[in-house]
C-alpha cells in the first residue's frame, strides 16, 4: 500500500504540547505541508511571540525567533527588511495580534511589509487560563467575564480581518476556519496563497483561522466543531477579503 | 484495500476524526496510551476508503492514510 | 582614511554608527534625540541601509531586535521616555544575548520632565536592563569624539560577548557642534552562523530555536536550566569587571581634592579644574567612561591618605551617581555632591565654589 497522507518533515519528530483538540496544533501542521509543498522548509523562519503560538518554534524544523508579547509586526518588519529574500510568517494569537500588539499589527499592514501574518483566533486568552479576549464574542464566559462578556463596558469582538482589510497596502486578507476538513483544506489554500504573494510578487498578507480552545471553553473537544458553526462563524464568518 | 494508522504517542483522543469519518469506522480506545488519553481506535478497516477527512482534521498529525 | 568634519553630536553619533557597519535603524521622534533621526532617515539609504520610523519607541527597539537576529547590525536612539518605553525588549535582548546599540540622548527629569539635557537616567540603565537582572555594557561619553570613538567599537563589543550595548550622551553633547574626526568604514562581520540569528541556513545546519529564556541546557528542568544559564550570563558580567571597566584619570597624581563625574558634568568639571589650579588649588577628575562594569575597584583603591575629599558633580535631582560614588569610596574621605536638575547645566564656577568649602 502506498502512503498517501502523514506526518510533514517539517514537523518535529515530537507530539505537541496543546491541549487535545487544540487547533494550534492543525494550523502549524497546515503551515508545515505548504511549506514544503512550496519548497521553502529549509528557508522559511517563523516569529512565534508570548501566548500559546510560542510553543511553535520547539515543534517544527523552521528557524524561529520570539518576540514580547504583541510586538511580532515590529520584530518581524526589522528582520524581514534586514533579510529581504527570506520567506517570514508571524505567527500571533488573538490577544497578541488584536489587542496588545494591535499598533504593530496595524502600522505592519498599513506599511505592507512583506510578511505573512497567521493569526489563530480562538477568543480567549489561552496560555493565561481563558481570560477575556478582543475577540470574546458577546455573553461569552470567560474567567474575566464569568457572567458573560458585557456589550457595555467592554465592547464589541474586534475583528480583525476586516480592519487590516480596510487598508490599502495589504495585497492578501482573509478568515478561514479550522472546525472542519473542508475548512482546513480551504485554510491551508490560503496559507499557501498568502507564502506564494510574499515570494513571488511581495505584500502583507493576513490570514486569520478560527481555532478551538476546548479546555477553556470547557467543551468537549468533539463539541467544539458544531459550536464553531453555530456560534462563533456568526460573529467572524469566513471568506476572503481583500485578494 | 485502505488503511489508517494511528500513531497513539501522537493522539490525544480529542475525537475530532471520530465525527468527520464517513464510514464511521473511528472511535476511543478502552486502553490508555503513554500521555493518560484514550487514544483514537479504526474499528471497522475493511469499510476505510481512505478520504484522509480523519487525518486532514487530525490537530496532532497522528494519521497517516494508506491506500 | 578618517577625515576631519564639523558634526552635530546627534548626527556625529550616527555617522559614526553607519561608519561601524550598522546598516538598520529604527527610531521614533523625541526631543532631543530627533536630529538623530532626521539624520539617518536620508543617510541610512544612501549607506545602503534600512531606515523605519516606528511607529512607537516600543515597535522601534523590537524591529532592532527583529534584524539583529537577521544578522545585521543594528540600533535605535531615544531619550528617557522613549527608553521607559523600550525596556521590556531590553529586558528580552539580554535574555537573547542579542547584540545591538541603543543611544539615549538623555533630557530632565521623569515623566514628561523638561526636554533639555540632563543625566536623568543614571539608575535605569546601569542598575539592570527592564525586568529580571540582566544587564548590558553602558557607556557615558563626555564628548562629541568620545561618542564616536566608542560607537565606532561599541557592536564589536556587542558582538563578542552577546549583549546590548547602551550609549549614553545627553542634549547637550546631541545639540552641540564640534569639530571631530571620523573614523573610516568597516566591514560587519558575517553573523549568520551566530545561534541569535535566523534565516539563511546552510545545508545541514539544524534550526535556530531563539528564545530569550534560555530553557535549554545541561540541567534537567527549564527553572533549572534558567538559573544555570543565568548565572552563566553572571560569569561574563563579572569578567567585564576585570576586561572592560574604562575611566578616565584627569590631573590626579598631585591632587589633594578629587571630582567624580561623567559625561557632560565631567566635561564641565574639567574647566573648573583648569581654573582652579590657577589659583593653586590640586584637584583632579576621576571620570567613569563605562557605567556598566562600574569602575568600582578604581573608586575603592581612592588613597584617604592622599585625597582630602571628593565632590561628585552630576546633573540629576534627585541625585543617582553620586549615591553610586559613595558606596565604593573609603569612609574615611569626606563626599560633597554638586548636582543640577530640571534640565540645568552644572556651571564651572558653582563646582568651583563648591570645592572651595571642602578646602
Amino acid at each position: 500500500m502506498e502512503c498517501i497522507y502523514t506526518k510533514s518533515k517539517a514537523l518535529s519528530a515530537v507530539p505537541t504540547s496543546f491541549c487535545p483538540g487544540c487547533m494550534h496544533g492543525t494550523a502549524i501542521k497546515l503551515i508545515a505541508e505548504v511549506s514544503e509543498e512550496l519548497g521553502i522548509e529549509n528557508d522559511l523562519v517563523v516569529v512565534a511571540p508570548i501566548g500559546c503560538a510560542v510553543f511553535m518554534g520547539a515543534f517544527v524544523e523552521f528557524d524561529s525567533f520570539g518576540s514580547p508579547h504583541g510586538r511580532p509586526g515590529a520584530t518581524g518588519t526589522g528582520f524581514k527588511r534586514s533579510n529581504p529574500d527570506v520567506p517570514l510568517i508571524l505567527y500571533q494569537g488573538d490577544g497578541d495580534c488584536a489587542s496588545i500588539g494591535l499598533a504593530e499589527t496595524m502600522h505592519a499592514a498599513n506599511r505592507g511589509e512583506n510578511f505573512t501574518v497567521v493569526m489563530i483566533n480562538n477568543q480567549v486568552y489561552g496560555m493565561t487560563g481563558g481570560q477575556a479576549a478582543p475577540t470574546t464574542l458577546p455573553g461569552q464566559k470567560t474567567t474575566t467575564s464569568p457572567a458573560g462578556r458585557a456589550i457595555e463596558g467592554t465592547g464589541y469582538p474586534i475583528r480583525l480581518a476586516e480592519l487590516i482589510a480596510e487598508l490599502k497596502a495589504p495585497k492578501y486578507v482573509t478568515r478561514q476556519s479550522l472546525h472542519t476538513p473542508k475548512n482546513v483544506l480551504a485554510a491551508k489554500k490560503a496559507i499557501k496563497k498568502a507564502l506564494e504573494i510574499q515570494i513571488n510578487e511581495g505584500g502583507y498578507s493576513f490570514v486569520e483561522l478560527m481555532s478551538a480552545c476546548p479546555t477553556n471553553w470547557k467543551i468537549d473537544p468533539k463539541d467544539a466543531p458544531k459550536y464553531m458553526e453555530d456560534v462563533v462563524l456568526k460573529e467572524f464568518p469566513v471568506g476572503d477579503l481583500k485578494g | 484495500m485502505a488503511k489508517v494508522e494511528i500513531d497513539v504517542n501522537y493522539c490525544k483522543g480529542c475525537g475530532l476524526c471520530f465525527g468527520v469519518c464517513p464510514k464511521n469506522i473511528l472511535k476511543a480506545s478502552e486502553d490508555v496510551n503513554a500521555k493518560g488519553y484514550n487514544y483514537a481506535e479504526q474499528i471497522d478497516a475493511e469499510k476505510c476508503t481512505a478520504c484522509k477527512l480523519c487525518a486532514i482534521m487530525c490537530p496532532d498529525a497522528a494519521i497517516s492514510v494508506y491506500k | 582614511m578618517s577625515e576631519k568634519v564639523v558634526k552635530k553630536g546627534n548626527e556625529a553619533i550616527c555617522e559614526a554608527a553607519i561608519r561601524a557597519g550598522c546598516r538598520f535603524f529604527s527610531g521614533y521622534p523625541i526631543t532631543p534625540q530627533t536630529t538623530a533621526t532626521e539624520y539617518l532617515s536620508w543617510r541610512m539609504p544612501e549607506a545602503g541601509g534600512v531606515f523605519v520610523q516606528a511607529e512607537s519607541e516600543v515597535s522601534a527597539i523590537n524591529m532592532v531586535a527583529g534584524s539583529a537576529m537577521a544578522g545585521t547590525r543594528a540600533m535605535t536612539a531615544t531619550s528617557g521616555p522613549g527608553l521607559s518605553l523600550m525596556t521590556e525588549t531590553l529586558s528580552v535582548m539580554a535574555g537573547t544575548r542579542l547584540p545591538a546599540v541603543i543611544v539615549n540622548i538623555q533630557r530632565a527629569g521623569a515623566g514628561i520632565g523638561a526636554i533639555t539635557g540632563n543625566q536623568s537616567d543614571f539608575y535605569m540603565v546601569t542598575k539592570t536592563l527592564g525586568h529580571g537582572g540582566l544587564t548590558g555594557l553602558v557607556y557615558g561619553p563626555e564628548s562629541i569624539q568620545e561618542s564616536i570613538d566608542i560607537m565606532y567599537e561599541s557592536w564589536d563589543l556587542a558582538e563578542k560577548y552577546r549583549t546590548p550595548v547602551i550609549i549614553m550622551t545627553d542634549g547637550v553633547m546631541g545639540q552641540m557642534m564640534e569639530q571631530v574626526e571620523m573614523p573610516d568604514y568597516k566591514e560587519a562581520p558575517d553573523l549568520s552562523d551566530q545561534p541569535y540569528v535566523a534565516g539563511k541556513r546552510k545545508d545541514g545546519r539544524k534550526k535556530h530555536l531563539i528564545m530569550d529564556s534560555p530553557y535549554f541546557g545541561p540541567m534537567p528542568t527549564q527553572n533549572d536550566n534558567l538559573e544555570y544559564n543565568y548565572a552563566e550570563y553572571e560569569k561574563v558580567y563579572e569578567s567585564w569587571e576585570e576586561n572592560e571597566v574604562r575611566y578616565e584619570e584627569y590631573m590626579m597624581e598631585d591632587a589633594e581634592y578629587l571630582i567624580v563625574a561623567w559625561g557632560t558634568s565631567a566635561r564641565v568639571a574639567k574647566t573648573a579644574i583648569r581654573h582652579l589650579r590657577e589659583q593653586g588649588i590640586k584637584v583632579g577628575l576621576f571620570r567613569p567612561i563605562t557605567l556598566v562594569p562600574f569602575p568600582k575597584k578604581q573608586l575603592q583603591a581612592i588613597d584617604k591618605n592622599k585625597i582630602k575629599g571628593i565632590l561628585t558633580v552630576e546633573m540629576s535631582v534627585p541625585s543617582q551617581f553620586h549615591n553610586e560614588v559613595v558606596h565604593y569610596i573609603d569612609k574615611d574621605i569626606k563626599v560633597e555632591k554638586y548636582r543640577r536638575g530640571g534640565g540645568n547645566m552644572v556651571l564651572d564656577e558653582e563646582i568651583e565654589e563648591c570645592v572651595k568649602k571642602m578646602l
